[in-house]
């Protein structure tokens, strides 16, 4: 993979939205019975998940905004992971309660407790293997139907930050709390590389479509591509002013979504930039009047974001 | 019938009636039972893990002197002992800290209040710093440890100062305000010295590892 351009580093935070080859707009107003949370669209991007602040779960329609069901999980409950399909909830609470929801009954399947609260969790693009690790943990992989527990990672100092699973599932990638990245043979869990040229710890990862490439970002403030047979960085984006916290490819693998966290503030809403990965061109960038509450790519390649109101949900549509 | 579970010493005793115990010629039993209950007596419990945060960075240089002078904030001088669980101090284990600067904020770019410190021959180790001020994201003011020492499980847990005002005077009770923070025991009390125009803190904090 070869770079195509030099971009400055990312603009101090504007306000307002700025537009530019695409507008990011708002699509949709849901109007909730309390303030939510947070929110995980499926990637079918037909459903969305919210947890709101009276520790309810609400499932929704999309675009219809029709409210499907309200589950109850146990008090302090979080959502943790949800299924491409948006059949399957992870949620999780602070002493490590963990519970899997079949959303289409509400009823939990499966629980358990892990020995502290929940780090990432991650369901495999299938559905058929969730990876999910205690805070500080390493993480475990489950065989979702069974929930029968098929294999550990590694154990790195400070745990795991954020997992992802290659389009075919055949790999895993982890960022981990000792800045190294980490990629894994999704059926054994056998380590096949590792990338140690981070300082600070990186905080989210994903693979490109092919699974060729794992992109990593975090504390370093760069976006690094990496060979995911070897581990080596074979391509640097440009440092930007704050680190990104959440980073996603497009379903057809063209678009890179970075979001930034403000070091200084991590309350305040920071921007989102949409890269034409081949380019590095910036085909959108947003600044949301919130901290966004939720965001994902879903599966006609568009690239939804969700803001929260005392009383109701926004939806944004970035790309 | 109740049954009480054998103590250490019953087990010795016990050992050593059973001849699976052997007593060199240079011991005798009350010896080695004073030997043990000794071993036993310094016994310390593992420090609490807390989590490991998100901006640790590696590499960070060997200098004890996070402050620099002119530095603005509270000067805070911190000092421990690095322990196993049976009580023997780790010499040479590795201690990274960070931490926010006296306003909240912490440095990706450069290594400003981060340092690698070795402890010494008897597990001792220090560093002078500022005290961190209020993290926007994080109730209480706190410094980051990771620790490693051979034969030891790493630890990474988060000091906590007794004076933070979150607190209210009483650590031992409201501890939980910040929900990271699950044992009182990282909250250490801050002793001031020095004169009124250059008052410094100063904290104690002792660190025990499990061994693996």
């Amino acid at each position: 993979m070869r770079r195509r351009s030099c971009l400055p580093a990312l603009l101090p935070a504007t306000a307002g939205l700025v537009f530019s080859q695409q507008a990011p707009r708002q699509i949709l107003e849901i109007h909730t019975p309390s303030p939510v949370t947070s929110a995980v669209f499926a990637k079918t991007g037909s459903q969305m998940v919210t947890l709101c602040k009276d520790a309810k779960v609400r499932v929704w329609s999309l675009p219809e905004s029709k409210l499907l069901r309200t589950i109850d999980p146990s008090s302090g409950h979080r959502v943790n992971a949800l299924s491409d399909d948006g059949r399957w909830m992870l949620t999780g609470d602070r002493a490590g309660n963990m519970a899997l929801y079949d959303i289409t009954t509400g009823q939990a399947r499966w629980q358990t407790r892990l020995p502290r609260y929940p780090g990432p969790a991650r369901f495999s693009h299938d559905g058929k293997l969730l990876a999910l690790a205690a805070q500080g943990d390493p993480v475990q992989v489950f065989e979702a139907g069974t929930m029968r527990k098929l294999y550990e990672l590694e154990s790195p100092i400070g745990g795991t930050n954020s997992i992802a699973f290659s389009r075919d599932d055949s790999r895993i990638a982890t960022v981990d709390g000792d800045t190294l990245i980490r990629i894994y043979d999704a059926h054994t869990g056998r380590r096949l590389a590792m990338n140690n040229d981070s300082l600070v710890e990186p905080f989210t990862i994903d693979f490109t479509t092919d699974g060729r490439y794992a992109i990593a970002a975090g504390g370093d403030k760069v976006v690094l591509f990496l060979d995911a047979a070897t581990g080596k960085v074979i391509r640097r984006m440009d440092r930007t002013a704050e680190p990104a916290s959440y980073l996603e490819l497009s379903p057809d693998g063209k678009a890179l979504v970075t979001s930034y966290m403000k070091v200084d503030n991590l309350l305040l809403p920071a921007p989102t930039v949409v890269w034409d990965v081949a380019s590095e061109h910036r085909l959108a960038e947003w600044l949301p009047p919130t901290r966004p509450v939720g965001m994902s790519w879903v599966r006609d390649g568009r690239l939804l974001a969700a803001t929260a109101a005392p009383d109701a949900l926004h939806i944004w549509r970035l790309h | 019938m109740r049954r009480h579970p054998l103590t250490r010493r019953d087990l010795l005793l016990k050992g050593v009636a059973l001849g699976s115990v052997t007593v060199g010629p240079a011991l005798t039993v009350s010896d080695s039972l004073a030997a043990w209950q000794s071993e036993e007596a310094a016994a310390r419990k593992p420090t609490a893990w807390n989590e490991l945060g998100p901006f640790y960075k590696r590499k960070a240089p060997s200098n004890p002197n996070l402050r620099q002078p002119g530095d603005p904030g509270l000067p805070v001088s911190v000092s421990g002992r690095v322990f196993d669980t049976k009580g023997s101090a780790l010499r040479a284990a590795k201690l990274e800290i960070w931490q926010a600067d006296h306003q909240g904020h912490y440095d990706l770019d450069g290594y400003r209040y981060r340092a690698t410190l070795t402890a010494g021959s008897s597990g001792e180790y220090a560093f002078t710093s500022v005290m961190p001020g209020h993290y926007p994201a994080r109730v209480c003011q706190h410094i980051h440890y990771v620790v490693t020492a051979p034969g030891c499980k790493p630890l990474t847990t988060q000091l906590y100062f007794a004076t933070d005002p979150v607190f209210e005077g009483d650590p031992a009770r409201n501890y939980t305000r910040d929900p990271l923070i699950q044992s009182a025991g990282l909250v250490r009390p801050v002793t001031l010295t020095g004169d009124p125009k250059e008052v410094v803190a100063a904290v104690s904090f002792e660190i025990v590892l499990e061994r693996l």
